[in-house]
């Protein structure tokens, strides 16, 4: 396999909430790559840290959180080293990101054409009028109907599909190196949900725009993505390309995780459970974190903290057990 | 509908409310009990002249009459009515003092606005800093000082012992007053000496008003704005790489700028209706002196004249408000333009 | 950091300081022209319908009248337009020659036909200040004999016939001008002159900004000596505060009837003098004669309880007179008592009163209040509301009269209502007095003490027929000796009756830039800017 520099590489973040009731250790030495032109899934169930993650690598971090220690390597410069103004030209024309919720993530009061516009008003310095008409083209390749008449309307006279197509065509205004999808469908009713994802599919292979789709949904994760990485409790425990991962999960975790979810090969009256729940981080379970779950925890797993173990070049995982599977 | 219809519909609606005024305001001076005529006579007048005046102003008359007389005059004539005491006209002495309070009101609202929204703005971005706690001060003075104690030593600081405002009065100069609004009719004198000292006189009560308004508007805006910051769109916004100033001031501002815009709109309204003890301070002739004058008098045609000119403002204020929101927020107006 | 924090700290105290304990800016106004202070705006402009001081300061000097007092001096009348007259008929005929020459202000001339007009006019308006030409005369009292002629008939002979022609209500308009705005219309006024004027005074009305200011200028073709000021401004400034400090700042050169309270104010200030004049206005509380006051003794014995010394030395600082009955010192008919004659603070006296009359204590003497025949010695009184000097004083008095046994309820009451109450007799007394119209004690008696007018004006129920007689009489009494006489029986009879407390006459004091000069006040007369200067 080629080894190029990897467009986006989280080297050990460690992200602190600084609160009244206690430190929270929101990630613990997450560390990650996406390269170019791939989509990369993050998976993990509520809580586990992905939007941590997404604030952390976008540098919007609020009080009282902060990033503590670690680096992002982004086209080979660390971006925790860039001031805010610097940071603010990364933002939504390098990388750039869709949300949830794209209901409340739009702003209520401007028109949809302005919005889609505003990225290439402040980072192209385009004049309004060609950026008008340039986010009119966007939101026809969005598959919006009538999109010159659409501009001119406010979120709320559209439906939720289009306002997520809204988000999409705001989003890669600006053709960003990477697009950050943060659970862009959890909202969505399922045939949207399928409009929307065959569109990200499209725009992607169109123009090569790295993905980094963060969801807790495996099914999407198996129909868009490249690599996943699975994310429990604010650590990255196993990474690997689709295929492997679904074919040969190492992480307990992920092991439990696939048996969640009903699929032809292995048919269940019942659906697997993973017992217990996800840990309380301000005072997160020493070793690691995964272990009071883990029907395989070991002495160890309960005192060290599992390394990063390679397992080959598409394959890492975070896990006593795995490490010692792979000897 | 349009916003002509709007408008137009809102107008026509000021007619019921307006003769619900003035219905109110003839009842109450019926039933208080004191002879308004002996007042307008004065003391030493003989019984002989109160009778005059009392036919004069058709106080021997039931009540129904008396509306229905004002009434009269109100629409054929667009007459409110000779004032007992002023002996003018109750319009002319409303077009004299009306425009001293608009004058007054309007640069109090305005230093307000543009004090007191970016303090309220800047205090909830730098939430718990050092210029939060400066706004917290400025608003809690600017609330609970009585208006005419900080008038008295804003006059007292800057008239008297600095002498660098002048404290009192319009204007020192002889101008032909054609609108009644001294700035205006300094320059339509051509008299830019004039112009320039009644623009001082207006400082020193406009900064007093605005002081008073502002501090209930910066703890509006900023409320409000700490609510808008934690919203989604924000985050977006962040998220796009825009500027702080459009991030804040735009797309923050826009949504955070509606409960301050109620606020506004009373405050004009009530800064319309005169504060009488200002004025006295600062010997301005406005509407504040002008109604507690009327009161103390018991002067039934201008009580009734102010009462209803007010009551006029008052609704354009809020029809103002009103269709500022819809201005501001699409989604007020249903089906079509305007609700 | 700290010490620049430090630093800044004391430097604002250090001129907050300075500003605290500096003087006031003085400013320089031109020396021709006055700024006059007014406690209050104008009614109207109109001389025939407007009734209060502060219009009357400005009418009198934009119109002139037939006659005028002579200066400072208000027991003499000297010509004004009427260059001389002559009386006949026993008193009944005035016969007035016009001088020629005189000119309104839009340069017509005045004529015996304009002041045939002026007066009539204020007969057949009807107006509030009417009252004292009609008592004189009617429509059909003035004819013209010739260009410079005019005969006055009166009604009956009344010996202050002149002083009344000096009133401001008897000033001459000019005919042309009223004519041409409104006319004359009986029982109306008429607006334009209330706003404007008609006059031929030594000073024009150049502009009035209601509520603002009154600019007047000299006339430059006045017919007589012409004013030194250019130009007198006057400003309405309600506050008093403000016009005490636009005084000490020199933006304002004279307040007269300036308010005893705020003298400290201004006393031992630069450039300022406190001039305190005798004025005729009277402060006294009316009794209404009924209820427990409608004994006589009752009336005395509530006059011996007033602190008349303390009121004269703390609450009118010393520069008022004590008012000793209805006719005013300095004016003709006035009667001195002796010090034993007048009422004073004697409570023993007010005490042995009250015994004598029946009023008996509840318990011991000094206790409760005093009751006969089952109604108790109570009497409520009215004060104006938001008067300190008047409430103040009947707080003092208040307290004297418990230690007599008589109950008295202060009620303050806003002017405007107190009117509804004085017509139904519903107060007991009434802290007021009366200020004069014309310089004549009928003025003062007819008003205060003759029932009619006791009871419509103070809502008094006194009433005594020799008092009313003599009262008539004095009225039209040819001779002056006799006349005197018989205003020394009136207040004499009225001392007795007590129907009045007689505390103070009033100062008017005048609060001048020192280089004004040439200010005076006789006691009666608006004030006369044409003998002012500055220097």
């Amino acid at each position: 396999m080629e080894k190029v520099d990897p467009l986006l590489s989280v080297k050990d973040l460690k992200t602190q909430f600084f609160t009244y009731g206690g430190v929270v250790q929101a990630l613990d030495e997450v560390s990650f790559e996406i390269h170019s032109g791939e989509v990369f899934g993050l998976v993990g169930e509520s809580g586990c840290g992905k939007s941590v993650t997404v604030s952390s690598i976008l540098g919007l971090v609020q009080k009282p959180g902060r990033i503590v220690s670690g680096r992002i390597d982004f086209k080979s410069e660390n971006l925790l080293e860039k001031s805010e103004r610097q940071m603010n030209d990364v933002r939504g024309s390098s990388i750039s990101i869709i949300f949830q919720d794209p209901t409340s993530s739009l702003n209520p009061l401007f028109k949809i054409g302005y919005q889609v516009a505003e990225p290439l008003i402040y980072h192209q310095y385009k004049k309004n009028k060609e950026a008008q008409s340039r986010a009119v083209e966007l939101l026809k390749r969005m598959g919006i109907p009538d999109p010159a008449k659409k501009a001119k309307c406010y979120p709320f006279e559209l439906s939720g599909g289009m306002r997520q197509r809204v988000m999409i065509a705001m989003a890669l205004a600006c053709q960003p190196d990477l697009l950050i999808a943060d659970e862009p469908t959890t909202n969505l009713d399922v045939t949207i949900e399928r409009q929307i994802l065959s569109l990200v599919r499209e725009l992607q292979a169109e123009t090569g725009t790295s993905l980094l789709w963060i969801t807790h949904d495996l099914a999407i994760i198996a129909e868009m993505c490249d690599r996943v990485g699975v994310m429990y409790a604010g650590n990255i425990v196993e990474v690997a390309d689709v295929k492997t991962l679904f074919r040969d999960p190492r992480h307990p975790y992920t092991v439990k995780l696939l048996k969640a979810i009903p699929s032809e090969e292995h048919s269940v009256d019942v659906l697997d459970e993973i017992p217990g729940a996800v840990p309380q981080l301000i005072s997160p379970p020493p070793g690691c974190r995964f272990h009071p779950r883990c029907e395989h925890a070991m002495e160890i797993c309960k005192v060290q903290k599992p390394a990063v173990n390679q397992l080959n070049s598409d394959h890492s995982v975070a896990c006593h057990l795995a490490a010692e599977e792979g000897r | 509908m349009s916003l002509r219809k709007y408008l137009l519909r809102r107008l026509v609606l000021l007619i019921p409310v307006l003769l619900g005024v003035l219905t109110l305001s003839f009842v109450i001076s019926y039933v208080i009990p004191a002879d308004p005529v002996r007042s307008w006579a004065g003391p030493q007048a003989r019984p002989e002249q109160l009778e005059v005046l009392r036919k004069q102003y058709h106080l021997d008359k039931p009540l129904h009459l008396q509306i229905g007389y004002y009434l009269k005059s109100l629409v054929i004539d667009w007459d409110l009515g000779t004032s007992p005491t002023t002996r003018r006209p109750v319009i002319e002495d409303l077009k004299a003092f009306f425009p001293a309070t608009f004058e007054l009101a309007f640069c109090a609202f305005v230093l307000a606005v543009i004090m007191g929204v970016p303090l309220g703005v800047i205090s909830a971005l730098k939430r718990n800093q050092l210029i939060d706690h400066f706004s917290r001060v400025v608003a809690l003075f600017g609330v609970s000082t009585p208006l005419f104690w900080s008038a008295l030593i804003l006059q007292f600081i800057f008239y008297y012992k600095l002498g660098w405002l002048p404290g009192f009065g319009r204007s020192d100069f002889e101008i032909e007053r054609y609108t009644g609004f001294i700035l205006l009719d300094c320059l339509l004198n051509n008299n830019w000496e004039a112009f320039k000292d009644s623009l001082e006189r207006l400082i020193l009560p406009s900064v007093t008003l605005a002081f008073y308004s502002m501090g209930y508007l910066v703890r509006i805006t900023r409320g409000s704005m700490l609510e808008v910051l934690g919203a989604e769109y924000v985050t977006t916004a962040r998220a796009k790489g825009l500027p702080a100033r459009v991030i804040y001031f735009r797309h923050a501002l826009k949504n955070a700028i509606i409960p301050p815009i109620t606020v506004l709109g009373f405050t004009f309204g009530w800064l319309l209706a005169g504060t009488v003890l200002l004025e006295t301070i600062f010997a301005w002739p406005g509407m504040g002196r002008y109604a507690a004058g009327s009161i103390v008098r018991i002067d039934l045609p201008a009580i009734v004249g102010y009462t209803l000119i007010v009551a006029v403002f008052m609704i354009i204020s809020n029809l103002l408000v009103d269709i500022s929101y819809s201005i501001i927020d699409p989604r007020v107006r249903v089906g079509g333009k305007f609700k | 950091m700290r010490l620049c924090k430090q630093f800044g700290i004391a430097l604002m105290a250090f001129f907050a300081l300075g500003i605290l304990l500096s003087g006031p800016v003085m400013a320089k106004s031109p020396k021709d022209v006055l700024v006059y202070e007014l406690y209050g705006e104008p009614e109207g402009l109109d001389p025939a319908d407007a009734y209060d001081q502060r219009s009357s300061n400005v009418i009198a000097n934009i119109y002139d009248q037939l006659v005028q007092f002579d200066g400072p001096d208000a027991s003499k009348i000297v010509p004004m337009l009427a260059e001389s007259w002559k009386i006949t008929d026993g008193g009944k005929t005035y016969t007035f020659k016009i001088r020629k020459g005189a000119k309104f202000h839009d340069g017509s001339e005045v004529t015996a036909a304009a002041v045939k007009y002026s007066l009539d006019r204020v007969v057949t308006m009807g107006r509030p200040p009417s009252w004292m030409l009609k008592m004189i005369i009617d429509e059909k009292s003035l004819t013209v004999k010739d260009k410079y002629t005019v005969v006055m008939k009166l009604k009956k002979p009344y010996a202050a016939a002149l002083s009344i022609l000096t009133h401001a209500s008897a000033s001459i308009v000019n005919p042309k001008l009223v004519e041409a705005h409104g006319g004359v219309e009986k029982d109306k006024e008429n607006t334009w002159m209330n706003q404007n004027e008609a006059g031929s005074g030594p000073f024009k009305l150049k502009r009035w900004v209601p509520a603002e200011r009154i600019t007047l200028v000299r006339n430059d073709d006045y017919w007589g000596k012409k004013p030194m000021l250019r130009e007198v401004r006057i400003p309405m400034i309600p506050e008093i505060g403000t016009r005490v400090m636009m005084l000490k700042t020199g933006d304002a050169d004279i307040h007269d009837f300036f308010p005893s309270v705020n003298i400290p104010d201004v006393m031992g200030s630069d450039g300022l003098i406190i001039k305190p004049q005798p004025s005729f206005s009277l402060i006294a509380i009316s009794l209404g004669c009924r209820g427990a006051l409608a004994e006589k003794e009752v009336r005395q014995a509530v006059s011996w309880a007033f602190p008349y010394e303390m009121v004269l030395k703390y609450i009118y600082q010393g520069y008022s007179k004590r008012a000793q009955g209805a006719v005013p010192e300095g004016m003709f008919g006035f009667h001195k008592f002796s010090k034993d004659e007048l009422y004073s603070l004697d409570l023993d006296k007010a005490n042995a009163l009250l015994d004598g009359a029946g009023w008996k204590w509840a318990g011991t003497k000094g206790e409760g209040y005093r009751s006969k025949n089952g109604k108790e010695l109570k009497a409520e009184v009215l004060v104006p509301e938001g008067d300190e000097n008047k409430i103040q004083q009947t707080i003092m008095w208040q307290q004297n009269l418990r230690k007599v046994g008589f109950n008295l309820v202060i009620r303050q009451i806003a002017w405007s209502i107190a009117y509804k109450t004085i017509r139904n007799h519903e107060s007991d007394a009434i802290f007021s007095g009366w200020n004069p119209d014309y310089a004549d004690p009928d003025n003062y008696v007819d008003a205060m003490i003759k029932s009619g007018n006791a009871q419509a004006i103070y809502g008094s129920s006194y009433n005594n027929p020799e008092i009313d007689k003599l009262i008539d009489q004095a009225k039209w009494e040819p001779d002056t000796k006799k006349r005197a006489a018989l205003y020394k029986k009136i207040q004499e009879i009225n001392k007795d009756d007590a129907s009045w407390v007689w505390i103070a006459q009033n100062a008017n004091v005048a609060v001048l830039n020192s280089r004004v000069k040439g200010y005076y006040f006789n006691g009666i007369a608006p004030i006369n800017f044409s003998a002012i200067y500055k220097e």
